[in-house]
């Protein structure tokens, strides 16, 4: 985004005062039991923590990343609870919990986030739905790591339940577990925050309101160190990045799926971007890149943890079924070309098989790298976006790399991804 | 405090422009009122359609089609935010969210809503979002959906 130079300096300031007089904000404890942001085991490095890919807290999803954390009230060890489900959103920024998956009394405990003695409340944009709730301050652990006094969102908190309509008039609501399909999400995207300079800049940019009181809203401009955070980046160390990595799968599917979210990039012996990998650094302010399949371009391309399938348009050479996934008679094989803003270029292959036949082949499974569906831009016009979503499909078999925007890494300064 | 001089002085001067899918082109006055927008451009003649861009206040580029017989039969957004969807889809809006709140599947990356008198489609995220809904027994005669752009 534009106009981040200013802010860096600011935040490293922050940082720098946090962890001088916090005594431990985002520092890993080398009691890493009893840190438990839930998902450690013995066999996880220190700047790690596990991660699962399962049917989701509905049972019915596939391809979706999930982690533990821990969510304390400021400076409680009381109210706390360790919150299972996370969704891991390399496509998003911000720590969002779902209140119905919230113990009452710790949510009840965590202050709420203030401008002008005025409520922050935020209207998060998803691209199916909006996810309306308070901004709320809590000390958050993930695996070794507890960053104080976080700013983070409680989607759903009934302490709000008055929607303004410029909130509900974006979409569907996405204010509850069975309806997010997660109990929370970690946005740990290339951006240090989920809006930034739009929202510092215009008051009417209906993301972030004030409430005076419960029912009464209005949308306010939120300065960028105020907005909602890239977790990560708030961390006293390990903080330029992070590194996921997944099994190949057999024979395409799995399930239960277990691999690493791993904090830092190259901060760490276990988190070094690889001799072997691609680098492309992504689009300043839209974290893109573009993509080349079959000799159609896609201006709009991302790797995307938080996205279930590979998505993209394939001039109809291959047929859909009626629940919109791509259905061909015989896996196919593709190969597709990600070129950076600085024309640098990765090729790498991938497979689309029949979805209903997977499916239906493999009730339990979770996890399915060859499941694809249309992005149907073609069928709608010459929009400003032809899609291409590199899904969670993507990761398994691979270690993918996402470096904050102006994090230096030994590699070069973010925001880039790189995958091996 | 120059800049809210400035924004103020551009709403006074095009205080109202944006309509509904499927409203009469006069309704497009109603819609910039409710965006709080400021329309950037004027009527584009074409030979099938016009053409109204209108910027609203949370920073979407919103262009509205409109029939040889007045009707706006497409509108299309892009945009760092949502824009008013309920002020853009009018009738449709409702339908819309319906339909996304039938669908269980979530986390796809792309939204497309096709019914057989209404087409919503959004891509993006955050920062960028944008997007197109059209009323397909409505396009005028000759008008191909790539047209719109």
């Amino acid at each position: 985004m534009k106009k981040r130079l200013a802010f860096l300096v600011f935040l490293s300031f922050v940082s720098v005062v946090l962890s001088g007089c916090g005594g431990g904000t985002g520092t890993p404890s080398a009691a890493a039991s009893s840190g438990s942001g839930g998902s450690n085991n013995s066999s996880l490095a220190p700047n790690a923590v596990s991660l699962t890919v399962d049917a989701g807290p509905n049972s019915n999803d596939h391809n979706v990343a999930f982690i533990s954390i821990k969510v304390c009230a400021h400076s409680s060890t009381i109210n706390c609870q360790t919150i299972d489900h996370i969704l891991v959103d390399t496509g998003s920024t911000g720590l969002r919990l779902l209140a119905d998956a919230m113990s009452p009394s710790v949510n009840s405990a965590l202050s709420q986030a203030k401008l002008n003695n005025s409520s922050l409340v935020e209207c998060m944009q998803f691209l199916d739905g909006f996810s309306w709730g308070p901004l709320k301050k809590a000390d958050i652990t993930i695996g070794n790591y507890t960053v104080s006094n976080m700013t983070i969102q409680i989607i759903g908190d009934s302490s709000f339940s008055s929607i303004p309509t410029r909130c509900s008039n974006t979409g569907a609501s996405d204010n509850t577990t069975a309806n997010f399909g997660a109990k929370g999400i970690l946005g740990i995207s290339n951006t240090r925050q989920d809006c930034g300079s739009t929202c510092a800049q215009s008051s009417n940019s209906t993301l972030y309101y004030q409430c005076s009181n419960a029912t009464t809203c209005q949308p306010t401009t939120v300065t960028v160190d105020s907005q909602l955070q890239q977790p990560i980046s708030l961390f006293s160390q390990d903080n330029n990045g992070s590194l996921i990595q997944l099994p190949a799968l057999t024979a395409n599917v799995g399930t239960n799926v277990q691999g690493s979210l791993i904090f830092g990039i190259g901060t760490q012996s276990n988190n070094s971007v690889g001799s072997n990998a691609s680098i492309l650094y992504v689009h300043p302010s839209t974290s893109t890149l573009t993509a080349q399949l079959q000799n159609s371009t896609y201006s709009f391309a991302f790797i995307d943890s938080g996205s279930t399938d590979w998505i993209f348009d394939d001039n109809g050479l291959m047929p859909t079924c009626s629940t919109g996934f791509y259905c061909p008679s015989s896996s196919q094989t593709l190969t597709t070309i990600f070129t950076d803003i600085h024309a640098t270029s990765s090729t790498f292959n991938f497979s689309i098989a029949n979805a209903s036949e997977a499916f239906n082949d493999n009730p339990i499974a979770t996890a399915f790298d060859n499941i694809g569906a249309p992005a149907r831009d073609s069928q709608s016009g010459n929009l400003p976006h032809t899609t291409f979503i590199a899904g969670l499909p993507f990761f398994y078999g691979r270690s993918v790399w996402t470096a904050i925007e102006d994090a230096p890494t030994p590699s070069g300064t973010g925001p880039y991804v790189a995958f091996q | 405090m120059l800049q809210k001089s400035i924004l103020a002085l551009s709403l006074l001067i095009c205080s109202s422009v944006f309509a509904s899918l499927g409203d009469d082109e006069s309704s497009i006055q109603k819609d910039n009122t409710r965006l709080g927008g400021t329309h950037i451009k004027k009527q584009v003649q074409q030979q099938l359609f016009s053409v109204h861009e209108l910027q609203s206040d949370n920073g979407a580029t919103i262009k509205e089609y409109v029939s040889p017989q007045g009707k706006v039969f497409a509108v299309t957004w892009k945009g760092p935010l949502m824009p008013d969807l309920n002020q853009l889809l009018g009738q449709y809006f409702q339908p819309y969210v319906d339909t996304l709140k039938a669908d269980g599947k979530r986390h796809h990356g792309v939204v497309h809503v096709e019914q057989p008198n209404f087409v919503v489609h959004s891509s993006g995220r955050l920062r960028a979002f944008s997007g197109l809904a059209y009323l397909p027994q409505a396009l005028p005669q000759g008008v191909k959906i790539e047209d719109l752009q």
